[in-house]
């Protein structure tokens, strides 16, 4: 930090205390509120956000429906490659690039004639295929942490982002998806997302497809 | 940016005047209202959750000088960097700085109205480093040289054919009149400019102390690959946007997305923590927050606290019925609008915002809305109040009010002076019932007629008819 | 602007309870009928009215300008003025939603600010008054006719008034309530905002005529003087046929004296934008 921030940070602490009327706040007081932090009590969580079971599951694909998401459902994880060859237009051979994860990996490609790629996604790309750590039935919402074997670029830069969702894996509420991200080291980046990009800036009319992916399809198993 | 607010009233004039302005703000009116009631509707609990944010950003202000360092803490354990900022200055240098450090050239930007309100783009450029706006509105204003009129649609004011003309030129393309065309364009234009960033520059929503993470809230995904692809991801934001816990971000999440835009969620909700990690493949090598103060600090404790709590949701410029006839610009300033008439003032002074906290008829629309309950209607009395006592309202107007005032505790001659005033617009009416012109009170009878008075004052025939009974 | 924390409904309202009328600034000058329209009503509903001699103004047009302790020092007379009745009702929400600031006017739990919070207890918008604390269930009649109703702003959002005005009217036989879109928007009034930002207020009003007009009602209908008059002088100035009341008239079945603006009681008409709609 440079001088000048370290003279801004005293500044403005300084500031806020003087506004409170305080000092800074005692040992015991802090240890309170970092207390607090550590053992987070969730709010007031709306009935919706505690569906469970089939409920959730139900609530969960109206929801992302509605978010303009695509929800196809398979019997087994064995499917997705035939599934995902009526995304490929005729005569294209970009690559599908998937997440380094063995369940997507070891997916028979080859017979259902898909050429894959495991990097992150670049410029041009078209489809990418990654799984999730949750789908939130509240909202629609599709929750997913960045890593070595989940590059966030995927998420993002492909015209059409596809993503496995298992329904065991679909909870109720946001603070469900806590919960679950906080089983493990916080990655750099926790993605919540629900529908495909779009932009309602040019007079209001909401446009699907602005800078990240243009569809987004759900397969769920 | 340039400081127009001292101009308001021609400003609104002109508003008023242009049909193009006029068009493009029915798009306003008949969108975020609606659907933002529509998505109340179908959260029962709302008004509850308003309640909560409403403590917890209380909470926060109490006691936001241990947040502020629990996150700067957390920050630095995620393997990032914290930059304490006074001032528009030393927010934009430090920025720069950081740029310099690694010889960046360009600079992709998420949408960020604290970078507006810093005038990071001018200063960047000033200095020999390239800013390029990547959501959608921000660049096309960018384009035009134009501003943000609205703080989560920032080109709110502009119709079709305006982008149209300017992509045209700017793209040097041929002109696309179908939204969907103008928005792949852009598309494909920024996508270069992604990838080629040296340093990506964001806004947060929000900033969690708990896990020492940025929050950003969009729809398009701009802020996203601005922040995932370049080396450097910089986080320019604001003290106050402080949620505690990932337990309390759900809450706002709920309460951001229904009240600006009437989404049940809004696309991309991001939880940003620290540079890439070890085995990461992408992500940034540098994440730096620059905590903005810029005037805030000296809110604590002060009449303005209040305002402290805002998330910057734009509900009350949605719902406000001077802002949907005016639009942003009339304003003058960065933050248009109810929030803008109560934060415009602390930041560029009384002296040249002094009309903003004025043009509001209190309906109270504003504080009906927001979702964390700020008595926005109370805190621009509270700077009409500072204008009156630093005489700094126009001389005339106080005058009025305070004789009017002293005549109003002095009943008798109160009584005396109102007969006056009814008799003669009384006679003036005649037998029309009303008043075509006034020789004082313009204002009124330049667009309406005066409904005339009944000929005497209710007390006065009361009087008159409590006389009659006793004598009868 | 939030609802006021004043508004305790008594369990079981006095008998024939004492009531002061406020007569507020506006309709003492301007439209007196309101104020003999609110006695008939408060009379019809049992209560002994009683009007405090020289009255003059709640204090809005110097709080909203600033100037507080003018303010202050008319919060005092009036506190004073209305301290011995059981309740203290004006025709108007807006004066009564500054009654129930008094509070804020004043040092938390001073001597003053305890006294305000009493009078704020007692204050009332005619129409909340007559049915949340009376429960007062008019003698059905009979008007043949189709108004619109504005809710102005203060009592809306201050006193909660909404639901109470069109629960008296809709006990008149043949009464006819066409809402307006946006009826819940202000109408550019805004005591002296109407003056400082014209421009602004017009606009504004225009807006609110427009949406009046356009519900084919005959009648405009509120609750506040002040933003009955900006309405009205609008239509007026806009030769509309479009007439405007105050809602006491019409529930005290107070029609024969001229509408707001009009020199002579005309019979009501159908609208501009609806010639051929008949009623």
């Amino acid at each position: 930090m440079s001088t000048s921030s370290q003279q801004n940070r005293h500044q403005i602490l300084s500031r806020i205390r003087q506004g409170l009327g305080r000092e800074a706040l005692s040992a015991a007081k802090q240890q309170q509120l970092q207390s607090a932090m550590t053992q987070p009590q969730r709010n007031l969580v709306p009935q919706r956000a505690q569906a469970q079971g089939q409920a959730a599951i139900d609530m969960f694909i109206a929801m992302a429906t509605e978010a303009a998401a695509e929800i196809t459902h398979l019997e087994s994880l064995e499917q997705l490659p035939e599934q995902l060859t009526s995304l490929i237009p005729e005569g294209d051979t970009r690559p599908l690039v998937i997440a380094s994860e063995t369940q997507l990996t070891n997916l028979d490609w080859q017979s259902a004639n898909i050429e894959t790629a495991q990097r992150v996604a670049q410029k041009g790309d078209l489809i990418s295929l990654t799984s999730c750590i949750a789908g939130v039935a509240e909202t629609g919402t599709l929750v997913l942490k960045s890593g070595p074997n989940s590059p966030t670029t995927l998420n993002l830069l492909p015209d059409i982002h596809c993503v496995l969702l298992r329904k065991e894996d679909v909870i109720g509420g946001y603070e469900d998806a806590w919960d679950l991200v906080r089983q493990a080291k916080l990655p750099r980046t926790v993605n919540f997302i629900t529908g495909p990009s779009r932009s309602a800036d040019i007079e209001q009319k909401l446009q699907m497809g602005a800078h990240g992916p243009k569809r987004l399809i759900i397969y769920m198993i | 940016m340039q400081i127009n607010s001292p101009k308001f009233k021609d400003n609104a004039r002109i508003a008023l005047a242009d049909a193009n302005l006029q068009q493009a703000l029915g798009n306003l009116k008949a969108g975020f209202p609606g659907k933002r009631a529509a998505a109340i509707g179908r959260l029962p609990e709302f008004d509850a959750l308003r309640d909560q944010a409403q403590d917890i950003k209380n909470h926060v202000i109490e006691n936001l000088d241990f947040y502020l360092e629990t996150f700067e803490s957390k920050v630095q354990d995620n393997g990032g960097h914290v930059h304490w900022a006074s001032s528009s200055e030393d927010a934009c240098q430090t920025i720069l700085d950081i740029c310099q450090s690694v010889g960046a050239r360009t600079v992709t930007k998420g949408k960020s109205m604290v970078t507006e309100e810093i005038g990071l783009n001018d200063f960047l450029e000033k200095h020999s480093v390239t800013p390029v706006e990547t959501d959608l509105g921000e660049y096309i204003l960018q384009l035009r040289e134009d501003h943000p009129s609205h703080i989560i649609a920032p080109a709110i004011h502009l119709n079709l054919s305006d982008v149209s003309e300017i992509f045209a030129e700017k793209h040097g393309t041929e002109a696309k009149h179908q939204p969907e065309e103008l928005m792949q364009e852009a598309r494909d234009v920024l996508r270069d400019h992604f990838v080629a960033a040296d340093v990506g520059i964001t806004g947060a929503n929000f900033y969690v102390p708990e896990t020492g993470s940025t929050i950003i809230v969009t729809n398009e995904g701009n802020g996203d690959l601005t922040q995932t692809l370049p080396k450097v991801h910089i986080v320019v934001t604001s003290i106050e946007k402080c949620v505690p816990t990932l337990e309390d971000l759900s809450l706002f999440m709920r309460l951001l997305s229904r009240s600006a835009t009437g989404q049940e969620c809004t696309v991309y909700n991001t939880l940003s923590s620290g540079p890439r990690q070890p085995g990461d493949q992408d992500g940034p090598e540098q994440f730096h927050v620059v905590l903005v103060d810029n005037g805030r600090s000296s809110m604590v404790g002060d009449d303005l606290q209040d305002m402290l709590r805002c998330i910057r949701c734009s509900a009350c410029m949605n719902h406000c019925p001077v802002y949907s006839q005016i639009g942003g610009h009339a304003y003058g300033w960065v933050y248009p609008g109810p929030m803008g008439s109560v934060l415009t003032p602390k930041m560029i002074g009384i002296h040249d915002a002094g009309h903003l906290p004025n043009a509001s008829t209190f309906c109270g629309k504003c504080e009906s809305v927001c979702p964390v309950r700020i008595p926005l209607p109370k805190l621009m009395r509270s700077w009409r109040e500072t204008q009156h006592q630093q005489q700094a309202s126009p001389a005339i107007g106080r005058m009025a009010i305070g004789g009017w005032a002293w005549l109003a505790r002095h009943p008798r001659l109160y009584k005396l002076g109102s007969s006056i005033a009814i008799k003669a617009m009384s006679i003036m009416a005649g037998n029309k019932g009303r008043l075509k012109s006034l020789p004082v009170g313009r204002g009124w009878t330049l667009w309406r007629d005066l409904p005339a008075p009944q000929g005497s004052s209710f007390q006065q025939q009361w009087k008159q008819q409590q006389n009659k009974g006793d004598k009868s | 602007m939030s609802v006021s924390p004043y508004l305790q409904v008594p369990q079981q309202p006095p008998h024939k309870p004492r009531v002061a009328l406020f007569i507020t600034c506006l309709v003492d000058s301007m439209r007196p009928s309101v104020g003999f329209a609110t006695i008939k009503l408060l009379e019809a509903a049992g209560c002994h009215v009683e009007v405090p001699d020289l009255q003059t103004c709640c204090g809005q047009p110097a709080y909203n300008s600033g100037a507080k302790q003018d303010t202050q020092k008319l919060a005092r007379l009036n506190i004073k003025k209305f301290a011995d009745y059981d309740y203290v009702v004006a025709p108007s929400g807006s004066c009564i939603g500054m009654l129930h600031q008094y509070p804020d006017l004043f040092e938390k739990n001073s001597k003053d600010y305890k006294q305000a919070q009493e009078l704020a207890g007692r204050a009332w918008e005619i129409t909340s008054f007559l049915t949340d604390v009376l429960q007062y269930q008019p003698a059905p009649t009979q008007q043949s006719m189709t108004i619109t109703y504005h809710d102005s702003c203060a009592g809306l959002r201050e006193l909660g008034i909404h639901q109470q005005p069109r629960q008296l009217l809709e006990r008149i036989d043949k009464l006819q309530i066409n809402e307006m879109a946006e009826a819940d928007t202000c109408c550019g009034f805004g005591g002296t905002f109407c003056i400082k930002f014209p421009d602004i207020s017009n606009r504004m009003v225009s807006n609110k005529t427009d949406n009046a007009e356009a519900s084919r009602a005959q009648l405009l209908v509120g609750g506040d003087l002040g933003c009955l008059m900006n309405m009205a002088g609008k239509l007026k100035r806009q030769g509309s046929h479009m007439q405007t009341r105050h809602v006491t008239e019409i529930l005290a079945n107070m029609l024969d004296i001229p509408a707001i603006g009009e020199g002579e009681n005309t019979p009501l008409r159908p609208t501009n934008s609806d010639l051929g709609y008949e009623v």
